[in-house]
């Protein structure tokens, strides 16, 4: 496992975490709504790229200040981080479901600040009839997030999850079907390319139509035997697609020329 | 009301003994299949004038019992042979093929026949694995994957990109789609239990068309409804197919002879070849997914080859005799299963077309209007 850093930054009244690894381009991480899980797919980025994951206010080590009051609160305290982790550089931008949602806003209020996008099982548009996630026991979530269990990342601790869902809701406001957002997607100005999972049992695959439908230059990648932890279920192929994207681009939709066995 | 399907397996009935397998292609006549080409294909839309509901393509590679190497390409040719009867492939070979290009196919079917597809999708029998070099170890990953992929790209409104374990497509968005909403009903094999419970999750209609017994289809067809049950939905009747092979005559003496001359022809000499092949791959591979599912299969075939002519008309198997001992067969088939599609299989091996042709109009005439209503 690549040598983690650490530090934190001060972004307005928040103080904001970030963890990093590896060399090569900048590449920022937004956690989902379970908190920062460092696993397979993050080493593997680090392999290629340095991967900065910053903790979204209110989360890990970031603190929430009173000026985040919303989910486009958060992505300004966090676009202000990433410029002074970069020293002004764009990074490319990777966020998983509400870190998806908040990568989005990100990009559409700073699109001077990301260089390519990418959106896994974003949770900006559930339905209004899906049932709020502080609903599900804790192992109907779990099922819900993991098609292959035994690859998943231990439980949270009760109680850590039940102030992460605070501070989800603060920033939702409760709103599972983010309008505005839907209204703005087609500022972001980065090439995206938005990720659900066959199985995802959180948010309907079929919701990365609106994206697809929305964002300019957008790319909408169904990951076959994922639930809505694609990373966690698929880390390998979630690596190599995601990389491949972040290094070519649109190109990516070229196969590449593979070595042929002598 | 039962539904009937007109089946053709295109075979090439002119070799005198059973050939080794794989058959050298020398064996194969063009000229004579040229002329065959063109006599099944009048064969399969005089189905349609005579009262037929569905007509049946499938495909088979290496073999001379039949010439439907594409049955795409059979189907395409019906689409303009025939108006009204449901066009029924059964189908593409999905894991043997590109799932994009079965989902075209498929597609551009359902919008020529102006939405009469059946859309089979159809794992294959053992043997075809070795014909398209594809690991028959995989064959039910693929199958269930490439089905997720197919029913994708017809439904997906937006471009999109398929990250699969065996198939990796970074962008699909097919033209045609296919005319029917959200898509073309779907068909699966039911020839074992595993498959039986798969097409009920999948809500597709099932097949059973190698009938070893009534007992045996029977038992598969419960576990379809019953796993449907489980989930929740109740397949009607007409979701269930079994296949048949059929022949009616003025006596039963004569549809006797002639269907066990037409029987013994193609199993004896036109499909022995393949079955050596599906052994090999039987034996040689994890076709089956559990060791208790290749047992059962090997147990069936094994039963299946000391049956007589005699035996499948008393097992209710086939359908076999005057136009009155069919509709009693018919009767017994639909009360026992509950089934509400019969796939018939007119042209038997060796059977001489004229017969072919006669049978069907008999069955038209004779045993269509009295079993129709069952």
């Amino acid at each position: 496992m690549p040598q983690q850093e650490e530090g934190r930054v001060t972004a307005g009244d928040c103080a904001i975490a970030w963890h990093a690894a590896g060399d090569g381009p900048l590449l920022a991480y937004l956690h989902g709504a379970g908190g920062l899980r460092w696993g397979r797919a993050l080493d593997g980025f680090a392999e290629r790229f340095r991967v900065v994951a910053f903790d979204i206010p209110g989360f890990g080590g970031s603190t929430l200040g009173d000026s985040v009051q919303s989910i486009p609160d958060a992505a300004d305290a966090l676009a202000a981080a990433m410029e002074q982790v970069a020293h002004g550089e764009r990074m490319h931008l990777m966020g998983t479901s509400l870190g998806g949602r908040t990568a989005a806003w990100l990009a559409v209020r700073h699109p001077q600040r990301v260089d390519r996008l990418v959106l896994e099982s974003p949770a900006a548009f559930r339905p209004p009839d899906a049932p709020p996630l502080s609903s599900f026991p804790p192992d109907e979530l779990r099922r819900r997030l993991y098609g292959n269990p035994e690859q998943a990342p231990p439980t949270d601790d009760p109680a850590v999850r039940q102030q992460q869902f605070q501070v989800m809701a603060r920033l939702t406001k409760g709103v599972g079907w983010d309008s505005e957002l839907e209204a703005r997607l087609g500022e972001i100005e980065a090439p995206t390319l938005v990720l659900f999972g066959t199985q995802d049992g959180l948010i309907p695959p079929e919701m990365g139509r609106i994206y697809k439908e929305r964002i300019p230059q957008a790319f909408l990648t169904y990951v076959y035997q994922a639930a809505h932890a694609i990373q966690w279920d698929r880390p390998d192929a979630f690596v190599d697609l995601v990389s491949d994207f972040l290094e070519r681009g649109e190109a990516f939709v070229v196969p590449r020329a593979k070595a042929t066995a002598g | 009301m039962v539904q009937f399907s007109y089946f053709h397996l295109m075979p090439h009935p002119y070799l005198e003994q059973a050939p080794d397998w794989p058959v050298p292609h020398k064996l194969f006549d063009p000229e004579r299949a040229h002329a065959d080409y063109e006599q099944y294909v009048d064969q399969m839309a005089l189905a349609e004038e005579l009262g037929f509901d569905w007509v049946g393509c499938n495909e088979h590679h290496y073999t001379p019992y039949g010439l439907m190497s594409n049955p795409a390409l059979i189907g395409a040719a019906l689409t303009q042979r025939t108006r009204r009867i449901r066009i029924a492939m059964l189908g593409a070979l999905l894991p043997l093929n590109n799932p994009v290009r079965v989902a075209e196919e498929y597609a551009m079917l359902d919008v020529m026949s102006g939405g009469r597809l059946i859309a089979g999708l159809i794992r294959g029998i053992p043997n075809e694995y070795i014909a398209y070099g594809v690991d028959p170890s995989e064959s039910w990953e693929r199958f269930e994957e490439a089905i997720d992929l197919v029913i994708r790209a017809w439904t997906e409104p937006e471009p999109f990109g398929w990250e699969g374990k065996h198939y990796q497509f970074r962008t699909v968005s097919i033209w045609p789609r296919p005319l029917q909403q959200p898509h073309p009903p779907l068909l699966f094999s039911g020839g074992s239990v595993e498959s039986a419970a798969f097409a009920a999750r999948k809500r597709a209609k099932i097949g059973v068309v190698q009938l070893i017994s009534l007992e045996h289809a029977k038992e598969n067809l419960d576990v379809y409804r019953q796993t449907a049950r489980e989930l929740g939905w109740e397949p009607p009747a007409s979701n269930l197919l079994i296949g048949m092979h059929t022949h009616v005559a003025r006596t039963d003496a004569e549809a006797r002879e002639t269907l066990g001359r037409g029987e013994d022809y193609f199993y004896r000499v036109l499909s022995s070849a393949t079955q050596h092949a599906n052994e090999l791959v039987v034996h040689g591979s994890n076709y089956y997914r559990t060791a208790e599912a290749r047992e059962r299969r090997i147990t069936r075939r094994a039963a299946h080859k000391h049956l007589s002519i005699d035996d499948r008309i008393e097992q209710g198997t086939i359908l076999c005799g005057s136009p009155d001992t069919v509709v009693r067969q018919i009767e017994r088939v639909v009360k026992e299963l509950g089934i509400g599609v019969i796939q018939t299989g007119f042209k038997i091996g060796s059977i001489p077309n004229e017969k072919v042709v006669e049978s069907m109009r008999l069955f038209s005439r004779e045993v269509l209007p009295h079993v129709r209503d069952l």
